[in-house]
């Protein structure tokens, strides 16, 4: 399969999941219909409904897919690990730990955005606690274990709060969001995380090259003129703005940056700045996906979207161990 | 003409001299093989002439900036296989990749 036919394939199934995603919902209006409202200019509760709820809704699906798609190929890229996840750096756990104190504490009622502010803000910490712990010229061995101790650390960090949570209702409102979920966002949202995500995507696009030099290892991508240090450092800062951007406005969502660079690799030869693209779409397009499952295998129940994609991701990661074992 | 010229060249892993006073000239249309037991410090040759790490003593490779080094010397190492299957041609093509330029 060539290139351009791979990317051209899965465009056309971002549009179409996209479509999807505006049509589906707990308002019993046909497909047709609500087009229309979307489209026509009529200001009446249909086209409220499209443009306030559904169409941010679907679009923060591609950011989110797009970013995680993204940074989970470039992860695997650098550390020449397929089973390395945009997770692994612990910017989503930082995240997540900022989101919970401002749960916690009250700050989240502050201003609407109060809660991925303070999301972004943890996310911000925990990349410069990596970068200080990893240092300057450490390797992908050291930026993996600093990864895990910064995880392990706002995890446990996480469950005290929860712990000593004077109040249910916070405990509860803590857990909930913890599952990831892209219900009841809006265009602030959108407005929030796309500057923040941007950056991210372009950093990461301009790691292809270096990434592609990597397949063969540090010495070989040095031996061909790369400065790692300033790979490294490009692509934690692209990982850390576009996934803790994620992670603020929706949650935390695992498996889509472990599986989809690992789904779409062999599709693009094991290039790893062709995966970057490839990945970056296959991401959007998994999540709206999942997006519009949870909407319709438990209509009006506000089903999890990071729920949903665990009990999809798990199988299918079992299903790659079965495979790898295989080939050993 | 010469393509690489090493004179002295000493490197250390922590106290130890992995190599000491090395000096060698390798000219156009020259091949050479290198031959040597395990930890002899092949690798540890080829690495310190790259610049790769570093080391005491002259190359004419490692003093040179990185991008132009990398047009003049091209470095396979002995890895651990790739992580991942990759093409046969992606493979070579990868070799081309700091000639190529953009």
């Amino acid at each position: 399969m060539s290139f351009r036919f791979l990317i051209l394939s899965l465009t056309a199934l971002v549009a179409l999941l996209f479509a999807a995603s505006l049509v589906t919902g707990v308002a019993p209006v046909g497909p047709g219909e609500s087009l229309v409202a979307l489209i026509s200019d009529d200001g009446g509760p249909l086209t409220m409904v499209m443009r306030e709820i559904r169409l941010p809704r679907a679009i923060l699906a591609v950011m989110i897919g797009v970013s995680l798609g993204l940074s989970g190929a470039a992860m695997q890229g650098f550390l020449r690990n397929p089973l390395a996840e945009p997770g692994l750096i612990g910017v989503s756990s930082s995240a997540a730990l900022g989101a919970v104190l401002a749960l916690q504490s009250g700050f989240a009622m502050a201003f609407t955005l109060a809660l991925p502010f303070a999301a972004l803000l943890g996310a911000v910490i925990g990349v410069a606690m990596i970068l200080f712990l990893a240092g300057p010229g450490g390797g992908a061995f050291t930026l993996i274990l600093a990864g895990i101790a910064l995880s392990a650390l706002t995890a446990a960090l996480t469950s005290l709060l929860l712990n000593l949570s004077p109040n249910p209702f916070a405990a509860n409102e803590i857990v909930f969001w913890m599952m990831g979920s892209l219900a009841d966002r809006s265009f602030d949202h959108v407005w929030m995380a796309l500057p923040i995500m941007a950056f991210g995507w372009l950093a990461l696009a301009r790691t292809g090259r270096g990434l592609e030099a990597l397949t063969l290892g540090e010495d070989a991508a040095a031996s061909m003129g790369f400065d790692l240090s300033r790979l490294r450092l490009v692509l934690l800062g692209g990982v850390a703005a576009s996934v803790g951007a994620a992670t603020a406005v929706a949650g935390a969502i695992g498996f889509v940056g472990l599986v989809v660079p690992h789904v779409l690799r062999p599709l693009v030869g094991g290039s790893s700045s062709r995966l970057l693209l490839a990945s970056a779409l296959g991401g959007a397009a998994l999540l709206l996906a999942a997006d519009v499952a949870v909407r319709l295998v438990l209509p009006g129940r506000d089903l999890k979207l990071g729920v949903v994609m665990a009990l999809v991701g798990a199988p299918i990661s079992l299903h790659l161990i079965w495979r790898m074992r295989g080939q050993s | 003409m010469t393509l690489l010229t090493l004179e002295n060249l000493t490197a250390r892993r922590g106290p130890c001299a992995v190599l000491s006073g090395i000096s060698l000239q390798v000219g156009t249309g020259e091949c050479i093989g290198l031959i040597g037991p395990n930890g002899a410090g092949k690798t540890t040759l080829m690495r310190a002439a790259l610049g790769l790490m570093r080391a005491e003593g002259q190359s004419s490779l490692a003093v040179l900036p990185p991008s132009v080094r990398a047009t003049q010397a091209a470095w396979l190492p002995q890895s651990p296989e790739i992580a991942w299957p990759v093409t046969v041609r992606h493979l070579v093509a990868l070799g081309a990749m700091a000639r190529r330029g953009s």
